[in-house]
């Protein structure tokens, strides 16, 4: 576990920096959630819509979206999928779970990819993934912090 | 830096809000950040996308002729008419501050300077509120559309009150009542000229936006719209759109008013019923076979208070929950007999 400006980023997982999403391939499964750069550029969580278990997401669409105050984003899937399950019970009984724990209770959506042999463009593992998010943490110029229990 | 100004005008309810949207995926696909105006022709409902579409009072929408829109940022449902002057700022995500919150309010400062400069006493409350005093004045959402960050908000010059209480599903007619009551104490209209304001926040946004760049204000392209705001012989506004933008608000038409799209997803409504009237301001209400109970809060203390049902101890115990916190108007009521039991467990839901 690397720890930069507050910022967590664990051993083991894949990441797409550009758009703050985390990746652990399980099998041919790949579950997803925010990073904690993601949860704190957020803020306070008040709302998620995840897209339907069962459905078809092509690269760079949602698999939810989050709404925090009067803001909504959308969280970006970085391959073609399909959703076999989404986090809905963590978040019904605490919306600020991706705000505590962003990368195991705080998971948003678990995804089939159409292709798990090839590793889209953009995901990045260990060292290169460590090194991008550290520049990413300094031109964003951010501090990480979580929401306390 | 360069900025496209867009006014366009009148437009129907539904082009009032798949314009923005249209340009918000434009900005993604690299057209310039964009500060577009509009007004509605025909009044209408808008919601944010999220809210459940059980929070609009439907039928009292139909009856009322007022369309339902739900649009792709956040925020509550509002009713929007032409009396209100729409703005939305549309940049890429990369030229804004990182921190969602913080963008928002870089954002909105703008208007806040806009505002200040046509005379309005205008601030930037803690909670990215814009108000004179402690009242409203100007609604706004935000969000992320593809890879663009869009700010929307209104310059309200009439706000019609009763119309803005009757969209809202309520309850019951004591909770209806007081927000309609509370929407009047804290949500206002501005006198002030929708063109001068349009003109100041070109002036501010052009020099926000050349900040955040790091750059010195560049070029500006001002296309004028058609009345009431716009110029008797300006020429069509859309031909300012790029040809992505123009395929994809057809696009939008189509969705902004699909049914489907609008219902939205059914989801759990939370216990006990609430509104809210600006940042900080409730009203909360709950009701058992007994009675019924309906608090107003500013700040979490509460202001108003109405009672049905509460036999003859009712000016008591108002007399009691008004000023109090929450935890201590629970405190207060847990002996005050079945009224006290009505509140005990909305103030037990709402802590």
């Amino acid at each position: 576990m690397i720890v930069h400006r507050g910022c967590a980023i664990p051993d083991g997982l894949s990441y797409d920096v550009d758009r703050d999403l985390w990746v652990r391939f399980e099998d041919d499964l790949a579950r997803m959630g925010l990073t904690d750069v993601a949860q704190t550029r957020m803020g306070k969580m008040v709302s998620i819509r995840f897209k339907r278990v069962g459905r078809h997401i092509e690269a760079g669409k949602s698999i939810a979206t989050v709404e925090s105050a009067k803001w909504v984003g959308p969280i970006h899937s970085p391959f073609d999928g399909e959703i076999i399950a989404t986090n809905d019970e963590a978040y019904a009984a605490d919306i600020l779970v991706a705000n505590r724990d962003p990368y195991e209770a705080g998971w948003i959506s678990i995804v089939r990819p159409d292709d798990p042999a090839t590793a889209p463009d953009g995901l990045l593992t260990s060292d290169a993934a460590v090194e991008a998010y550290r520049a990413r943490i300094e031109m964003l110029d951010l501090s990480c912090y979580r929401c306390a229990d | 830096m360069e900025l496209r100004v867009i006014d366009f005008g009148r437009v129907s309810a539904l082009r009032s809000q798949t314009l923005w949207h249209a340009i918000a995926y434009g900005v993604s696909e690299g057209a310039p950040p964009t500060l577009s105006f509009m007004t509605p022709a025909t009044p209408y409902v808008s919601i944010g996308l999220h809210v459940n579409i059980d929070a609009v009072d439907v039928n009292a929408c139909k009856r009322a002729g007022l369309p339902v829109f739900r649009r792709m940022v956040g925020g509550g449902p509002v009713y929007l008419d032409d009396d209100q002057l729409f703005f939305q700022i549309t940049l890429p995500d990369s030229m804004a501050p990182a921190m969602r919150s913080r963008a928002v309010r870089v954002l909105l400062n703008p208007v806040v300077a806009a505002f200040q400069q046509i005379g309005i006493d205008a601030e930037l409350d803690d909670a990215n509120e814009i108000v004179v005093g402690d009242r409203k004045i100007c609604g706004h959402a935000a969000g992320q559309i593809g890879s663009a960050v869009v700010v929307v908000g209104n310059l309200i010059t009439g706000f019609n009150h009763d119309a803005a209480a009757s969209i809202a599903s309520t309850p019951n007619r004591a909770a209806a009542g007081m927000f309609r009551q509370m929407l009047e104490r804290y949500v206002t209209a501005v006198d002030a000229d929708p063109r001068a304001f349009m003109e100041a926040a070109v002036a501010t946004y052009t020099e926000a936006l050349s900040s955040l760049q790091g750059e010195q204000a560049g070029d500006v392209s001002y296309v004028r719209g058609r009345p009431p705001f716009g110029e008797p012989d300006a020429g069509d506004p859309l031909a300012s759109l790029t040809p992505y933008e123009l395929e994809k608000l057809e696009e939008l038409d189509r969705k902004l008013a699909d049914p489907t799209f609008i219902r939205g997803e059914s989801r759990r409504t939370r216990a006990p019923w609430r509104i809210k009237v600006k940042s900080g301001v409730w009203v909360y209400g709950h009701a058992n076979e007994s009675a019924t109970a309906v608090l107003g809060l500013v700040d979490d203390v509460i202001t108003e208070v109405t009672l049905v049902g509460a036999g003859r101890d009712t000016e008591k115990l108002i007399g009691e929950l008004v000023g109090s916190g929450l935890p201590h108007a629970a405190d207060r009521i847990a002996r005050e007999g079945h009224m006290g039991a009505t509140i005990a467990q909305l103030v037990e839901a709402m802590t």
